[in-house]
């Protein structure tokens, strides 16, 4: 009788880890029946790579902002500025897209983590003010209009770039927040900030280089963006903010940060994104069951994996 | 005695947290007009047991019985409306309410007229309530947030009160007490009995248990192990069924000399900060100074001016070089350790592995080439933990799982593994039962031995006198009072200093 | 505790936004911002009996970057490219919301590629993005046409016309639209005109304001206000006031191009609740649901636009389908122009709501329809194809 309930908590909060993952196998199983098998096919393997692109390496940088229990809502219009500013860079010379994209993401992250941590304001409202501004510098600068990238740029638009630039955005995320200080440091401030900071951890200093990251990474998205659509409008980007937090709560990482963020979590929840995404429109959708169905998905898996551990304190 | 009838009866009790069974078979049995103590080391499950009768928690299975009728409370509001209410060992008040709003929550329909809330009613009875339990200097008025914790415990105090309980459970209230504090509490004990009422009462103090208490139940590892008349108490007993095995009686220092190296490795001079008024110490290598005082005297601000937490508004901390220490990580770049009175939400960090709350100190240390390997962590946390003994499944366990004890291990040995030459530590013994306690004070004297210097700051007088090189008692943000080993300092003398 | 709370938070917020942008309705104005999509299998098995006279035709599916319900005008187009595609023995798939923004463009390719589609429709929202559909549809062998929009970067249009997998266009001649309103208007004796219109850069409205700008030159009229990028009603309403009171010798406002419903109505309300319905005028471009009661009320005086909306992606369309069968209209690549329409009073108005303002009315009847596949009319050609718009734009309401 005794043994019995113990197995069932047992098994109840393995459930409840591999839950992501279960949900990614049971996206991918579903879409792989109901598309007639195009799900898993080499073709489509092109559609998931660009689907989760922005996702995954999105996710990537956004993992430090949320280990520490923190939110960024101008990821979306960082990204959009950064695609601007990258235009503006290669129509001088090509390459400086990429630092012209990646150095003003650098500096709205710094502004992020500067209004967070010496204004003392909520991450939550601070990035939001902090979007509305950069949108704002964006609709001016674009006046209302669209900058263009040089045609020559859009070669690089190549599912052997992508690939390439996953690997190693993913390889050099999971290094830095699995085996060096500043990933565990980011991990110990949203466990327990007050703690961290007694065991000597600095945090401003750590939340914002955590908002520079993810603004750097924001960047580089916008030069992706670039060159995969050639152009850059005010909207480039609006989608990113949304598209990255389903999938990192997808993926299991808890808003509350932590030593419950775990890097997997990222790639699984990207994919499960790409994945639910590229299914419903391989099986003809419409945009009205897509919410629908995303919704649902999104909220069965937030009910079922969101806390974690069993939070109990004994005495 | 012994005629009285049983109010309250639990049978069969199981509970379970995770793969954890903080409750296995427990029975406890509480007559009217007693009060029962219930003892037991960290994680025995008497807070537990307790919070299922406060209907905190609910039980797996076992059933209760109160005054014989069945007894189920699927909440605490629940337990109180049939008369049962409980003091946690943590704050419980809201600190944007006043005293008034805290004495009388979930009550307040008592002052409302025709929908509107009576608030000077309320203030009133408040008022007559925080009188009748002898807390009249606090006003019903006061905001929770702006008042001592002691007196935030009072006004629990007071609004269990004026529930009038049959059963009333006080869970390790008293180590946040003074003693006026404590004369409170022992008077609405007294004063419960009286009324024929009942008190369950849980304490780390033995002596206070056997004082106070007409029959003890013990509880060890979740199980019940015997319940003692009054008139077979005796600590030497108590101690034996607590832990399971003989304690010796004495696991403080034992020798009689003081400190004698004049080498400082850490000078505070001056200060003035938080509560502290015109402080000036220094800290000689391998010495063990030791603070004591009122609960609100100021000590705990020296071990967070010493540690570079709080900052001096006038005056200077500095270390042996002369440097000055004004943050965290510069007194860290010094070889200070600190651990915090409030271990849960300072000094470690519950949410996470006890791993990475070892480990997250020494990263500098740990990391070759910027990079931290899992093999060098893990080496590192089973060292230290193998050490100190501390009592864990493995290191990825999360912390919120251990004993109050094993805790206070894993944040020593996160200042172990440092290499703290200076440790501050506050309170450490707070909650934590004897078996661990003894562990402690043992690592204290072995860390003495290798010349390391401690700052040991306490509320409880015989650890500060058992420990202490030299003892420095405050009062008021002063310090009142400063005596070396040798002098044998008694705790009524240096209560003398405190008042 | 909190953390919970902000998880609910956000999961609301998650859901209702996705109600929102569901229940967001087609706009009935230039944009085509509808966000609904079906799929609709039209038989490939065609059970005609004449499938003789359809020599080596294969089963097709061309995917359309356009809402195809919501509004009555995306219904009367969805409904005349499903019956057309049957006619040909194939298959058409809608996605909304494609034009909004350059990355819903890219991905819409990118997804219908991987879903296997042979033939992608477009209206691009900028010529930027045309180079990457170009290199998509190539690596994939998928053929892609336009609709709605023009080429006007010349080394874009270079490049797409370099490519084999792209097969045309077609557009409107939206500069000579803004002039034919401005026109309109002058000559009912309107000189300041204020206008309301999408954000510069946007590739129709631009057009047309610099034909509104050229009538200005050559007829002696001022714009004398302009707002932009109006989504919603209110947003017109609030518009149209500041241009009431700022000028009090106001003739018009231009509609030239916005996006949300209900912003000519909202317009012709605050002219009325300012009484100035005597001497200010509305003109727009496309034709409002609510056209036959403003020319009622005496304030919309002129509209033009294309004969139906629907009408433009239908010969694109054709285009895509004959060489998605393998027998394209011409060799080289097509270039269809749209001629505009004019209505300017009531009774042509109803006329025209009659006809088109029923999502069943077919443009073509079956046999017409089959003799624009080149397949059964060996004789058909850019510019007959040409020649049938013009004729279709002059007897539209006949």
């Amino acid at each position: 009788m005794k043994n019995q309930k113990e197995n069932i908590v047992l098994k109840k909060i393995n459930f409840k880890t591999i839950f992501p993952y279960l949900g990614l196998v049971g996206v991918i199983v579903f879409f792989q029946i109901y598309s007639g098998g195009r799900v898993l096919s080499t073709a489509n393997f092109k559609a998931i790579i660009s689907e989760c692109f922005f996702i995954i390496i999105g996710v990537t940088g956004y993992i430090f902002i949320m280990a520490q229990g923190n939110l960024d809502f101008s990821i979306g219009s960082v990204m959009g500025l950064c695609c601007a500013t990258a235009a503006v860079g290669a129509g001088i010379h090509p390459l400086l897209a990429i630092p012209f994209a990646v150095v003003p993401g650098i500096i709205a992250g710094y502004i992020n983590g500067f209004v967070h941590v010496k204004l003392k304001i909520g991450s939550l409202i601070g990035t939001m003010s902090v979007q509305y501004i950069v949108n704002g510098i964006l609709v001016l600068a674009l006046a209302g209009g669209s900058l263009t990238a040089p045609i020559s740029m859009l070669q690089w638009n190549t599912l052997t770039v992508k690939f390439i630039v996953i690997i190693i955005v993913l390889s050099a995320g999971f290094y830095v927040f699995r085996f060096t200080a500043y990933g565990k440091r980011c991990r110990a401030i949203g466990s327990c900030a007050e703690a961290a900071k007694q065991s000597g951890v600095k945090i401003g200093k750590l939340k914002i280089a955590a908002f520079m990251t993810v603004g750097a990474i924001s960047g580089l998205l916008g030069f992706f963006s670039l060159i995969r659509t050639g152009t850059s409008t005010v909207l480039t980007g609006s989608e990113l903010f949304m598209n990255v937090l389903c999938a990192a709560l997808l993926g299991g990482i808890p808003l509350s940060g932590g030593a419950g963020a775990k890097f997997s979590s990222a790639v699984i929840g990207s994919l499960t994104m790409a994945f639910l995404t590229n299914g419903m429109v391989l099986m003809g959708l419409s945009t009205y069951d897509k919410q629908l169905i995303k919704g649902i998905v999104f909220l069965i898996t937030i009910a079922i994996s969101f806390e974690r551990k069993n939070l109990v304190v004994i005495k | 005695m012994g005629q009285q009838k049983v109010l309250f009866e639990a049978k069969d009790m199981f509970k379970s947290f995770g793969v954890t069974k903080a409750l296995k078979e427990v029975k406890l049995e509480l007559k009217s007009s007693e009060v029962l103590g219930l003892i037991g080391e960290n994680g025995s499950g008497k807070s537990t047991l307790a919070s299922i009768i406060a209907g905190i928690w609910a039980a797996d299975s076992g059933s209760m019985f109160l005054e014989g009728q069945q007894y189920f409370p699927k909440n605490s509001m629940e337990a109180n409306y049939s008369g049962i209410c409980m003091i946690l060992q943590e704050k419980s008040t809201f600190d944007h309410l006043s005293a008034a709003n805290n004495i009388f929550i979930g009550a307040e329909k008592r002052f409302v007229k025709a929908g509107i809330l009576d608030g000077r009613r309320m203030k009133r009875e408040a008022a007559k309530v925080l009188q009748e339990i002898g807390a009249s200097h606090i006003s019903p008025s006061d905001m929770i947030g702006n008042l001592s914790f002691e007196d935030g415990k009072l006004v629990e105090l007071a609004r269990a009160v004026s529930i009038k309980p049959k059963i009333l459970i006080v869970d390790e209230t008293t180590t946040a007490l003074s003693r006026t504090g404590r004369d409170i509490l022992y008077l609405i004990m007294e004063k419960m009995k009286k009324g024929g009422n009942s008190v369950i009462f849980i304490s780390h103090d033995i002596d206070e248990m056997v004082d106070k208490c007409d029959r003890l139940t013990v509880l060890r590892d979740g199980n019940y192990v015997d319940t003692l008349e009054k008139k077979d108490f005796s600590t030497q007993v108590i101690r034996r069924l607590m832990v399971g095995r003989e304690i010796s009686d004495n696991y403080y220092r034992t020798d009689s000399e003081s400190c004698k190296n004049e080498e400082i490795v850490l000078q505070v001079k001056d200060v003035i900060a938080g509560k502290l008024d015109n402080i000036s110490f220094s800290l000689h290598k391998g010495e063990i100074l030791g603070f004591g005082g009122l609960a609100d005297c100021g000590m705990h601000d020296i071990g967070r001016i010493a540690f570079g937490l709080l900052s001096t508004d006038t005056g200077e901390v500095k270390d042996a070089k002369g440097k000055k220490i004004e943050a965290p990580a510069q007194a860290m770049s010094r070889k200070i350790g600190y651990i915090a009175k409030n271990r849960d939400q300072e000094a470690l960090m519950t949410n996470s592995p006890i791993l990475d709350n070892i480990c997250i100190a020494s990263y500098d240390k740990l990391s070759k080439n910027g990079c931290i390997l899992p093999g060098r962590e893990n080496k590192f946390v089973d060292y230290l933990a193998d050490q100190l003994e501390i009592k864990m499944q493995d290191s990825k366990q999360y912390v919120m799982e251990l004993s109050g004890g094993n805790k206070q291990k894993v944040a020593l040995a996160k200042w172990l593994g440092f290499g703290a030459d200076i440790l501050i530590l506050d309170c450490p013994t707070r909650g934590i039962d004897i078996g661990i306690k003894s562990n402690l004070y043992n690592l204290m004297i072995k860390l003495k031995k290798e010349g390391k210097s401690i700052i040991l700051i306490s509320e409880e007088l015989p650890e500060v006198i058992g420990m202490s090189d030299r003892v420095i008692i405050l009062k008021n943000g002063r310090i009142s009072g400063e005596f070396r080993r040798e002098a044998h300092p008694t705790e009524s003398l240096l209560i003398d200093y405190m008042v | 505790m909190k953390r919970r709370f902000m998880g609910i938070f956000l999961t609301v917020v998650l859901i209702v936004m996705g109600i929102a942008g569901c229940s967001q309705k087609g706009s009935g104005t230039t944009d085509k911002t509808g966000t609904n999509e079906t799929t609709d299998n039209a038989g490939t098995g065609n059970t005609e009996s004449d499938t003789g006279s359809m020599p080596e035709t294969k089963p097709f599916k061309i995917a359309v970057g356009l809402s195809d319900s919501g509004a009555t005008m995306f219904s009367l187009m969805s409904n005349n490219l499903q019956a057309f595609a049957k006619a040909a023995g194939g298959e058409v798939v809608f996605e909304g919301g494609v034009a909004a923004s350059a990355d819903a463009t890219i991905a819409f390719v990118e997804n219908q590629i991987a879903a296997g589609v042979d033939g992608i429709l477009i209206g691009p929202p900028a010529d930027s993005v045309l180079p990457t559909v170009k290199t998509l549809c190539e690596e994939a062998g998928v053929y892609w046409g336009i609709c709605f929009r023009n080429i006007l970067d010349e080394e874009v249009k270079k490049l797409v016309e370099s490519s084999e997998y792209y097969v045309g266009k077609c557009y409107e001649d939206e500069e000579t639209t803004g002039y034919q309103v401005m026109l309109n208007l002058h000559n009912l004796g309107a000189e300041k005109v204020a206008v309301i219109s999408m954000a510069k850069g946007n590739t129709t409205t631009d057009l047309r304001e610099e034909g509104a700008n050229r009538a200005c030159k050559e007829l002696g009229m001022e714009i004398v206000a302009e707002s932009r990028d109006i989504a919603q009603a209110s947003d017109a309403t609030g518009a149209t006031e500041s241009f009431l009171t700022a000028y009090s010798a106001l003739d018009a406002v231009f509609i030239v191009g916005a996006t949300g419903a209900g912003v000519h109505e909202a317009v012709a309300k605050a002219i009325e609740d300012a009484d100035r319905q005597d001497s200010v005028k509305l003109a727009t471009i496309d034709f409002p649901d609510s056209m036959s009661e403003l020319f009622e009320k005496g304030i919309l005086v002129t509209c033009s636009g294309l004969p139906s909306w629907g009408y433009d992606p239908f010969m694109s369309f054709v285009l895509l389908v004959n060489t998605c069968m393998g027998n394209p209209v011409s060799d080289k690549k097509v270039t269809l122009t749209c001629s505009m329409f004019d209505i300017n009073n009531k009774e042509t108005a109803e006329k025209w709501l009659k006809k088109f303002g029923d999502a069943s009315t077919l443009y073509y009847t079956e046999d017409e329809m089959k003799q624009l596949i080149k397949a059964n009319n060996q004789g058909l050609t850019e510019e007959e194809l040409q020649l049938k718009m013009i004729e279709f734009s002059r007897n539209a309401v006949n």
